[in-house]
């Protein structure tokens, strides 16, 4: 039911990111939703979900943006492993891990990515319009990231409760 | 017989009073004065507050039952007429994005019957999630013939190239992105060089000998040398020229024809048939 769960909020955060977003000027330099499920995933979810899914969303991203092939599936897979690595150091019910943890992830993301692009031979990444971009995307990230990923987290409760009731009635 | 007289005495004695009473009633003197003598005064004085009262009340009771219905039917009425100026509006942006996409579909067959290659005209169904990379989904694959490298346009000049093609749907890497180039020509002065896609959403023209006097406002155009785009399609308009002594070549910025942030209908250039026939 937990995979049901993952596989129908990739799907919202797809649909949003590629139709529903391009259509409005004001997201045009929107944080990248399925990084903020990564961060999701890490903080609340065990660690079979985590691979399944990170890859999962990793391949989804390569697959759809005009990236390398495994560009995106790499940069999550070790922004994951990053997060985990940093809550070994840090209390995770502080209110403020977070949002912390929502910017370092937006950031390193751009990094990686602009870092990969130029390893590649496009050095035009680094560009001042890009860095007004990342600016956008942390502001938007650390201001909304934490509402999204405490609504995915209250909806998979709901949905837990629900599947089961339904479950429960359906087998007697 | 007394009864006789009687009723007849009777009768005559009323007619006089009858008489002198309408005479003193209708008597201008009588008229004239501020208020009546007679027994009259006293009943109405008692009577009339309570006929008053009835009469405010029956006429309450009448307006609030003519506006309460007046009312109902205004509400009602107001109601159909909301519908029917809701579905007035919406027929009428009906009839406005028909006539807009009417108006685009003529330009987009026009722009058809231009081109000598076949062409396979495709739907944008989705646009690239990440903010680094710039394609697009359409919503035609290999089984309507798409292939990976094939040119994409519209009627405003290049779009494109497909990356990738799947049976039903094909990625097109974007001419805005970063990684795609196509070779061009300046169409007045015929100079040579490279369009290469940049953050900004403009076009960079590389490698442009400075022995060419490029000028604001040349059409940059295909060359059709790269061997994937045709020769002659539009792609964009030189905005600024920057010469530095230390380089051969000139920095140009061009803009594109095609608005890129409001793709909705594109064309897949299919290679000629003898041009198929030639190849490895």
């Amino acid at each position: 039911m937990a995979y049901c769960f993952n596989a129908f909020v990739i799907i919202a955060f797809f649909l949003f990111q590629t139709s529903i977003a391009p259509n409005f000027r004001l997201f045009y330099d929107f944080f990248n939703l399925m990084s903020l499920f990564v961060v999701y995933l890490v903080l609340y979810r065990p660690n079979q979900e985590i691979i399944i899914f990170v890859v999962l969303t990793g391949i989804l991203m390569d697959s759809i943006s005009g990236s390398p092939f495994g560009l995106y599936m790499t940069t999550y897979i070790w922004l994951s492993l990053g997060i985990k690595w940093t809550l070994k150091y840090l209390h995770k019910g502080n209110a403020i891990l977070i949002p912390m943890i929502i910017s370092g992830v937006i950031l390193a993301e751009n990094l990686i990515i602009m870092s990969v692009m130029t390893l590649i031979g496009k050095n035009i990444y680094f560009h001042s319009e890009n860095f007004r971009s990342i600016i956008i995307q942390l502001l938007c990230g650390v201001i909304i990231g934490p509402f999204l990923i405490y609504l995915i987290k209250d909806l998979q409760v709901k949905w837990k409760i629900w599947s089961f009731e339904k479950i429960f009635k359906y087998f007697g | 017989m007394v009864v006789i007289v009687s009723l007849v005495l009777l009768f005559f004695f009323n007619v006089i009073a009858l008489f002198i009473s309408g005479r003193h009633y209708y008597s201008p003197q009588v008229s004239s004065r501020e208020h009546s003598n007679g027994p009259g005064q006293y009943f109405i004085a008692t009577v009339a507050p309570f006929q008053k009262k009835m009469t405010q009340t029956i006429q309450f009771a009448e307006r609030l039952w003519t506006h309460y219905f007046y009312l109902v039917s205004v509400s009602k009425e107001n109601e159909e007429l909301k519908i029917a100026l809701s579905k007035a509006i919406e027929k009428n942006s009906e009839c406005i994005e028909t006539e807009i996409s009417n108006q685009r579909f003529r330009n987009f067959l026009n722009f058809q019957k231009t081109m000598t290659n076949d062409t396979i005209a495709a739907q944008v169904i989705g646009k690239d999630p990440s903010p680094w990379f710039k394609s697009i989904i359409i919503d035609k694959g290999f089984s309507n013939g798409v292939k990976k490298g094939l040119p994409v346009v519209n009627p405003e000049g290049v779009v494109g190239q497909i990356i990738e093609a799947t049976k039903h749907y094909s990625k097109v890497l974007l001419l805005i992105d970063r990684n795609s180039a196509i070779d061009s020509l300046a169409q007045r002065t015929r100079a040579n060089g490279i369009i290469r896609g940049s953050s900004e959403g403009r076009f960079f023209f590389q490698y442009v000998l400075k022995k060419y006097e490029i000028q604001e406002g040349d059409t940059v155009i295909s060359s059709g040398l790269d061997g994937v785009f045709p020769k002659g399609l539009r792609i964009g308009k030189v905005q600024s020229i920057t010469q530095k002594n230390s380089s051969i070549f000139q920095e140009v910025v061009v803009v594109p024809f095609v608005d890129f942030e409001n793709l909705e209908e594109l064309m897949i250039v299919l290679p000629n048939p003898e041009q198929n026939g030639e190849g490895p």
